[in-house]
């Protein structure tokens, strides 16, 4: 799995907001807004691809969590990402 | 009592709203006082999306610290979410416009308002845009048709008189306009007509970067005229709203060297509006901030005269949106006399104390007009 070419993340008024700035992206109409650790997520993914348990390792660097709940997280992030249409 | 409070609530999100307004337009940290009572988001949004400058306001939103912002975050989603589509559908617009002159090849025609103007915004995204105006000769006009049409997919009703054309690509409306005339005045169209003539004398236009193409633009003493006349009509015959007005501002401050004072005085003392001009500067720099050294022909700002045009631009909203005109199962004539009383007089009223010998000619003028087109049967 990976971010879709042409979406960024951009903190606009104290929130993080993924923006879809490529000419393939004019039809997206959505404002999808990101949590502190799910921007955190799609900062550290970047253009790379990633899994569930890829996301899960980087929870457990960055926060106190068992790797249990991380990876349930990051299973339930990647269906979203997946859904709304920023991530393939 | 209640009025009272409710007017009170109303100037301090006039406040606010100014004050992100002049920090979107010029880059600048808003000023906190007018925050330091609290913020009624939902109205602040509610005159940011009537005077079409969201984007430009959440750039103000986004510059305030973060102690004045709301504790819950989504209530910024409407500006945020406007934000975001102002800025792909900017994109959208100028991806299509370097095919569309490439279609219009050898017909000699100019982009014209919005893409062409968003790009002296202070980011060319934050201007929410309509639709792509393109500007020519009436002799050129059927020749741009015969082109344009055939790949519309929707063609929309022609105004023959005024020479326009309104067409769709799918979700672009493009308009292609054979004359800059107001309908405010015989005289004054005439006028503008001669300047239309004078703008395709053969010399090569400007071109402004749009899509990554350079596409041409009238020049600036042109536009500077055109675009404040294009306004003025709007706010003259039933309603403006401040993206217009920052339009006009924003392109007469960034291309302030290349728009000849001379000619500039000439031509508005010759169509009259020098007056008009002179005020909307004072407007300029009392209520959007912009320094005086920044507008050509500025003058001083009269505050009774600002604070009645901002009331004026505040109750009608973009293109008089907040004006009730669901009239039109009404019978022909009492349509006609209920346009003819709010847009010829009642509205000539309220222009009266700040520009008394301009309501006076205009209203003859539109009267005139008004007359014809009642006589058409339109």
């Amino acid at each position: 799995m990976r971010i879709k070419e042409g979406f960024v993340l951009r903190t606009i008024c104290g929130q993080h907001v993924v923006s879809g700035e490529g000419t393939a992206n004019v039809n997206f109409s959505k404002l999808v807004s990101l949590n502190e650790s799910a921007a955190y997520l799609f900062q550290k993914v970047g253009n790379g691809a990633f899994t569930p348990e890829t996301l899960a390792d980087l929870l457990l660097e960055e926060y106190e969590v068992d790797r249990e709940t991380a990876l349930k997280d990051a299973e339930n992030l990647c269906a979203q990402w997946k859904e709304i249409g920023i991530a393939e | 009592m209640e009025g009272n409070r409710d007017r009170r609530v109303s100037q301090g999100t006039d406040r606010q709203f100014f004050a992100l307004l002049r920090s979107g337009l010029w880059n600048e940290v808003p000023e906190r006082a007018p925050f330091a009572v609290g913020t009624d988001w939902e109205a602040l949004y509610r005159l940011a999306f009537e005077q079409t400058v969201v984007p430009l306001v959440t750039d103000g939103i986004n510059r305030l610290p973060g102690e004045f912002l709301p504790a819950e975050p989504e209530r910024l989603d409407p500006f945020l979410g406007d934000l975001m589509m102002t800025a792909q559908r900017n994109r959208l617009l100028d991806g299509f416009i370097p095919g569309l002159f490439s279609a219009l090849q050898g017909i000699p025609v100019v982009l014209i308002k919005g893409q062409a103007l968003a790009q002296d915004y202070p980011d060319p995204e934050r201007r929410q845009p309509g639709d792509i105006d393109l500007l020519l000769l009436p002799s050129s006009y059927e020749a741009a048709k015969d082109v344009l049409l055939p790949k519309a997919t929707k063609v929309l009703e022609e105004e023959r008189e005024i020479w326009h054309q309104g067409m769709r690509f799918r979700s672009i409306e493009v308009e292609v306009h054979g004359s800059i005339g107001t309908l405010m005045s015989r005289k004054l169209d005439r006028k503008l007509a001669a300047l239309l003539e004078q703008q395709f004398d053969g010399r090569p236009f400007p071109q402004v970067t749009v899509g990554g193409v350079g596409i041409p633009v009238p020049d600036a003493d042109f536009n500077a005229v055109y675009v404040f006349v294009h306004f003025l009509h709007h706010y003259w015959s039933g309603g403006v709203g401040l993206r217009q007005f920052v339009d006009w501002m924003t392109f007469v401050s960034v291309h302030k060297r290349d728009i000849h004072p001379v000619i500039l005085e000439k031509r508005l003392a010759d169509l009259g509006l020098l007056r008009i001009w002179k005020v909307f500067t004072g407007f300029a720099q009392e209520y959007l901030g912009c320094p005086a050294e920044k507008l050509p022909l500025a003058a001083e700002p009269d505050a009774g005269k600002d604070a009645r045009i901002w009331r004026y631009i505040r109750r009608c909203g973009n293109f008089g949106k907040n004006v009730d005109r669901t009239r039109k199962k009404e019978p022909f004539l009492v349509r006609k006399v209920h346009s003819f009383w709010r847009l010829v007089v009642a509205d000539r009223l309220r222009h009266f104390p700040v520009f008394p010998q301009e309501s006076i000619r205009f209203f003859l003028g539109a009267f005139g007009y008004g007359l014809q087109r009642l006589a058409n049967g339109e």
